[in-house]
């Protein structure tokens, strides 16, 4: 079995998740196909929804391959059990520092967005830091013994700028925190105020956490599903339909958070990804808002630069420098990449002589 | 059933306690355990019935019915596994 056909069966594992409907796998496959199915099941961190296709007959599977299968979701729960004790232990330490957090992804969705918390496997920490906090949040964790995966390009950009922080644990969870929810332009468009705005709380071991409103969870998801690498993760897809505006009130608080972050197209290409790869169709009125969405050239050329053949470390830093709305910032940006990249150095150049341009001359 | 009887006679999971459905029971993990520890088959709808504070003896009732058992073995098997989860944090004694 080719990782392609493996792919494409997993998505039939993910699109029964989502929709309730699958093609279903009469058959056992063979040992050999099961192995490589299986492997990318656990690639795509679908363990929960294989485990639960496959004792409800609609994934066929001999006694072993049954067993190896319950065998991947014990170990995918025993991760998440495992990060979900670690959130507890951060959140805890931060919020003796004087640090809030949300909790995105992972333990958030799980608890908030799916039947069970058992459909959904992650593999790492994800929160979501002011960013004014964002050093005294790496401060705190690497205190715990955290050692910071990547060095701050200068001595602000985690403050202003950086999509997130990578901080590794001494028990080798990875914590990330985040100042916004994406790299690059479109990172820099949302409103971080709006952002956090109306939190909603989930309980994880007795304690009370908080997490992104459902409106700003569904953006993430199409963020993170539009955004995020060279091939379509499915888990995202799953978040997609699961965080899904489901009647006008949901869709209006959508509609306002997309109009102001201009990510139009980022969401419409998640919603049209996940139609595709999972037969999911959103019902009304979110189907006829998806058909009137509308974006423009700029976005379409920043969407370029995150993957796919056009896909540019170079362009998402230029595109950057177009999505930060002061003369001041920009420089600064171009400052701090240039610290760490040769090819940047073009970018203060490019900004500083634009700004040259625009500044009256003695004959005007 | 003297493990469980010298615990105390009511139990209830720890608040504190992480835990996952399985096909064929329950992984669960404690602030104190180093890795989670799975309960299965009739453990896991033991750790089912304690959401809410029982009592030994009708958790014993239940589960002799639940699975046609006679009470008196439900109640020589369940003993250890009490034990343990009460060992290892996951459920508390309440009066």
């Amino acid at each position: 079995m080719t990782d392609e056909r493996a792919w494409q069966l997993a998505a039939t594992v993910a699109a029964w998740t989502a929709t309730g409907y699958c093609v279903p796998v009469a058959t056992p496959l063979s040992d050999d196909r099961w192995r490589t199915f299986l492997g990318m099941i656990g690639t795509e961190r679908l363990a929960g929804p294989l485990a639960r296709a496959v004792q409800d007959g609609r994934v066929a599977a001999t006694e072993e391959q049954a067993d190896a299968c319950h065998d991947l979701h014990r170990r995918s729960m025993a991760t998440a059990l495992l990060l979900d004790r670690t959130l507890l232990e951060v959140v805890e330490r931060l919020a003796a520092d004087g640090v809030e957090v949300l909790v995105l992804k992972g333990s958030a969705a799980a608890h908030l967005d799916y039947e069970s918390p058992s459909l959904r496997s992650y593999g790492d920490v994800d929160l979501l830091v002011e960013g004014d906090r964002m050093d005294a949040a790496r401060v705190v964790l690497e205190g715990a013994g955290g050692q910071r995966l990547y060095v701050q390009r200068q001595s602000d950009f985690d403050r202003r700028f950086t999509k997130s922080v990578t901080v590794r644990m001494p028990n080798d969870v990875e914590v990330d925190l985040h100042r916004t929810l994406a790299p690059g332009p479109f990172g820099l468009t949302i409103d971080l105020e709006e952002l956090v705005a109306t939190p909603e709380p989930f309980v994880v071991g007795g304690v009370s956490l908080v997490a992104l409103a459902r409106s700003r969870r569904f953006v993430h998801s199409c963020y993170h599903a539009t955004l995020g690498r060279a091939r379509t993760r499915l888990v995202p897809l799953c978040d997609v339909v699961a965080t899904a505006p489901r009647d006008e009130w949901e869709l209006h608080a959508v509609d306002a958070l997309v109009r102001h972050w201009a990510c139009q197209l980022v969401v419409q290409r998640a919603l049209d990804t996940t139609t595709r790869t999972l037969g999911w169709e959103p019902v009304s009125p979110l189907r006829q808002w998806r058909a009137e969405l509308r974006s423009d050239r700029q976005k379409e050329r920043w969407l370029t630069a995150y993957s796919g053949a056009d896909r540019s470390d170079r362009r998402l830093a230029v595109y950057s420098l177009e999505a930060l709305p002061h003369w001041p910032e920009r420089i600064s940006y171009g400052s701090a990449l240039a610290r760490s990249s040769a090819t940047a150095r073009h970018l203060i150049g490019r900004a500083t002589r634009a700004r040259l341009r625009s500044r009256p001359t003695a004959k005007d | 059933m003297a493990q469980a009887e010298a615990l105390g006679g009511r139990f209830v999971r720890a608040s504190d306690a992480l835990w996952r459905e399985l096909a064929d029971g329950v992984l669960l993990l404690s602030p104190s355990l180093p890795q989670p520890i799975a309960v299965l088959g009739p453990a896991a709808d033991a750790w089912d019935l304690l959401a809410e504070p029982t009592d030994v003896t009708d958790l014993v009732t239940e589960l002799a019915r639940r699975y046609q058992g006679d009470p008196d073995q439900v109640r020589r098997d369940l003993a250890p596994v009490l034990a343990e989860l009460h060992q290892s944090a996951l459920i508390v004694a309440v009066p």
